[in-house]
């Protein structure tokens, strides 16, 4: 990769070093997560499946 | 006004009093077709039982394989004819929005095309219907009984898409600009319209043949020809046909663009080619991404009509077909992804995406393999006996459907971030959030795909029914992912600065992934065609009325194999054959010199 592209990936954002980044992907890592977590448990007990731990084999 | 446009827009009045005056007369037929069975008959007749001395037979040739080939056809051609109007009108509105004229001449071109094949969608219809009509009158004979006054509507349909199509096409260069433009465009809207509801009518008696409604279970018409069209199977049908029209025209136009790229001589159309293949296979993606879900609502609906009728098609001997389709459509989103990834080469900024590629090329080879790996093997009673049981210990849990709807949904996600990739490679973000913008986006990715294979393990650890439930939160996982790395881009680039791409820096074997898709798309459509044909088993109407023709069987894989690829590749000539009419409509032939200008120079 040259130097140009890497200028090039600072001015996009891409770089995911910097700490302000880092705090908002942690944070974004919650929030998709979380988000995720909500709509599996409303579709699947929308079916009338309730999610559980139990249903797992021993 | 002079003579000749008065006479026009008489006949056009006469033509539409014509049209509302059908529909007059034949609506109370439609709402009433129950009663009036009734009251003529007073009992209810059963449907009719067809003996062999009711099939008729020409010259010794296959009844079946003849009005299989011709129906096929005609699908296809359909498909393609009712696809490309929807998606010129969408070009034709980007252009008159924007100003920019390159996608108006883009729009008109696609329809050229398009028109070029219509009259081969009529000459093949024409065909069919005479075919069904001769060699299956008593099936066709209880069907215009259930479908009565529709029949007709269909027939007004078609004359009305006719009309339509003719107007908007010849039309486009008199109303070009202004509000003129609008004018023609609600033209296209009415063309739509015509078109997709000629479609559900068509859906609407291939499903009754499957999901019989409006009917007792002798056969007998006990409702109207509305709840005989709104049968279990019509509104999944009519959805999944509308998406793979949309993919299906997109990636055919996408191999005339290609060819055109290949063959024309200068840079400038070289430029306006590649955009043109650039453009059809972006609508082809777009039809195409939502497709498996789409198939996936068809066949549920398949298992809750029928348990017996899923089993056939997803546990039986059709069931090895849906691998067949894994290889063709793992074919079209490696195809389609390869053309992306050429794609990159059109921008200098490309190159800073090229490293991600392979990584996107290992999710989607990965999930190819897993989806073409079977369930059940075909082996010997000593391959059996080596491998320790009937399934394999490591690669067995791939044959099932949580696995396969892990694959599935990953390549999706993936060529989604191919397409993604091409978008951003052109555009330099400047708004001050860009790079919490991105981390979003790749927050979303990363938890989306832990979430389909978190959800895939789950299903499969799980009860069978939850196997089936599992799949539901995958599909809306990977819809999240699109439709919301969709807006995050959409503010993200909003104003950003664009650089030069470079239309017409591609190369040349980019192009044959252009070509692969059209024919994996007609192969894998002739072949889904046959297996939901076949699911009806020995019924013309299932469970309803039985097919007694010599031919009531379904027909074995290789027997099926032969006949799709023969239809797959004489689509494959006519489509060429058209290619070519088109190419032909806009050569024109220098004027030879006289013998005055041959003596002057």
């Amino acid at each position: 990769m040259t130097m140009a592209s890497r200028q090039f990936i600072k001015e996009d954002g891409v770089n995911v070093l910097k700490i302000s980044q880092v705090a908002v992907f942690s944070a974004a890592l919650l929030f998709w997560a979380a988000y995720f977590y909500t709509i599996d448990h409303a579709i699947m007990e929308g079916q009338g499946l309730p999610v559980a731990w139990t249903l797992m084999p021993k | 006004m002079d003579l000749d446009a008065e006479m026009m827009a008489f006949k056009f009045k006469v033509l539409l009093v014509g049209l509302i005056a059908g529909l007059i007369f034949l609506l109370p037929d439609l709402v009433m077709a129950a009663d009036a069975v009734q009251a003529g008959g007073g009992d209810l007749l059963p449907a009719p039982k067809p003996t062999r001395a009711d099939y008729l037979t020409v010259g010794g040739i296959s009844s079946r394989t003849l009005v299989w080939g011709l129906a096929q056809m005609h699908l296809f051609l359909a498909a393609f004819v009712l696809a490309v109007p929807f998606f010129v009108l969408c070009i034709e509105f980007t252009g008159a929005v924007s100003k920019d004229q390159r996608y108006d001449a883009m729009a008109y071109e696609f329809m050229k095309i398009s028109m070029a094949a219509y009259s081969f969608t009529a000459l093949v219809g024409g065909g069919l219907a005479i075919a069904v009509f001769l060699l299956y009158p008593t099936l066709m004979g209880y069907l215009l009984k259930v479908f009565r006054g529709q029949t007709l509507i269909y027939a007004i349909l078609f004359l009305g898409e006719s009309v339509c199509l003719y107007i908007y096409f010849y039309s486009w260069q008199a109303l070009r600009y202004g509000n003129r433009k609008w004018a023609h465009m609600s033209i296209g809207l009415i063309l739509n319209t015509v078109g997709l509801t000629l479609m559900f009518v068509a859906n609407a008696w291939a499903s009754f043949m499957m999901s019989p409604a409006g009917v007792d279970p002798t056969g007998a018409i006990t409702g109207t020809v509305w709840e005989a069209t709104r049968n279990p199977l019509w509104n999944p049908l009519n959805l999944h046909r509308f998406l793979a029209n949309i993919a299906y025209g997109g990636a055919i136009v996408g191999a005339y663009a290609a060819y055109r790229f290949l063959s024309v001589k200068t840079d400038e159309l070289r430029a306006h080619y590649d955009w043109m293949g650039y453009t059809s296979n972006v609508i082809a993606i777009i039809g195409f991404l939502p497709l498996p879900f789409a198939g996936y609502w068809l066949m549920a609906e398949i298992y809750a009509y029928s348990q017996q009728m899923g089993i056939t098609a997803m546990g039986g001997i059709l069931a090895w077909l849906f691998i067949i389709q894994a290889v063709l459509i793992g074919t079209i989103l490696l195809g389609a992804n390869y053309y992306l990834w050429c794609g990159l080469g059109r921008s200098d900024r490309g190159q800073l995406y090229a490293p991600y590629v392979k990584y996107i090329a290992i999710v989607i080879i990965g999930g190819f393999l897993v989806w073409v790996t079977p369930h059940s093997l075909i082996l010997t009673p000593q391959e059996i006996q080596a491998l320790g049981g009937t399934h394999h210990k490591i690669l067995g849990p791939l044959g099932i459907m949580p696995a396969k709807n892990i694959a599935v949904n990953l390549m999706l996600v993936f060529t989604f971030m191919s397409f993604q990739m091409f978008f951003r490679s052109s555009r330099v973000a400047t708004v001050a959030w860009a790079d919490k913008g991105n981390a979003l986006v790749i927050a979303l990715y990363t938890v989306g795909c832990l979430n389909i294979i978190g959800a895939g393990i789950y299903g499969y650890l799980t009860p069978t029914v939850y196997k089936v439930g599992a799949s539901v939160p995958q599909v809306v996982t990977t819809l999240s992912i699109i439709i919301f790395c969709g807006v995050i881009d959409y503010f993200m680039f909003r104003g950003a600065t664009k650089t030069k791409i470079f239309w017409g820096r591609m190369s040349t074997r980019s192009q044959y992934a252009l070509f692969v898709l059209p024919v994996a798309f007609t192969w894998l459509m002739a072949l889904m065609g046959y297996i939901r044909s076949s699911l009806r088993t020995h019924w013309h109407v299932y469970t309803i009325m039985k097919d007694n023709s010599p031919e009531a069987f379904i027909p074995t894989i290789g027997q099926a194999g032969n006949v799709i690829t023969v239809i797959t590749l004489a689509f494959m000539a006519l489509i060429l054959f058209i290619f070519w009419l088109s190419q032909l409509g806009a050569t024109k032939q220098i004027e030879p010199l006289s013998d005055a200008k041959l003596e002057d120079a």
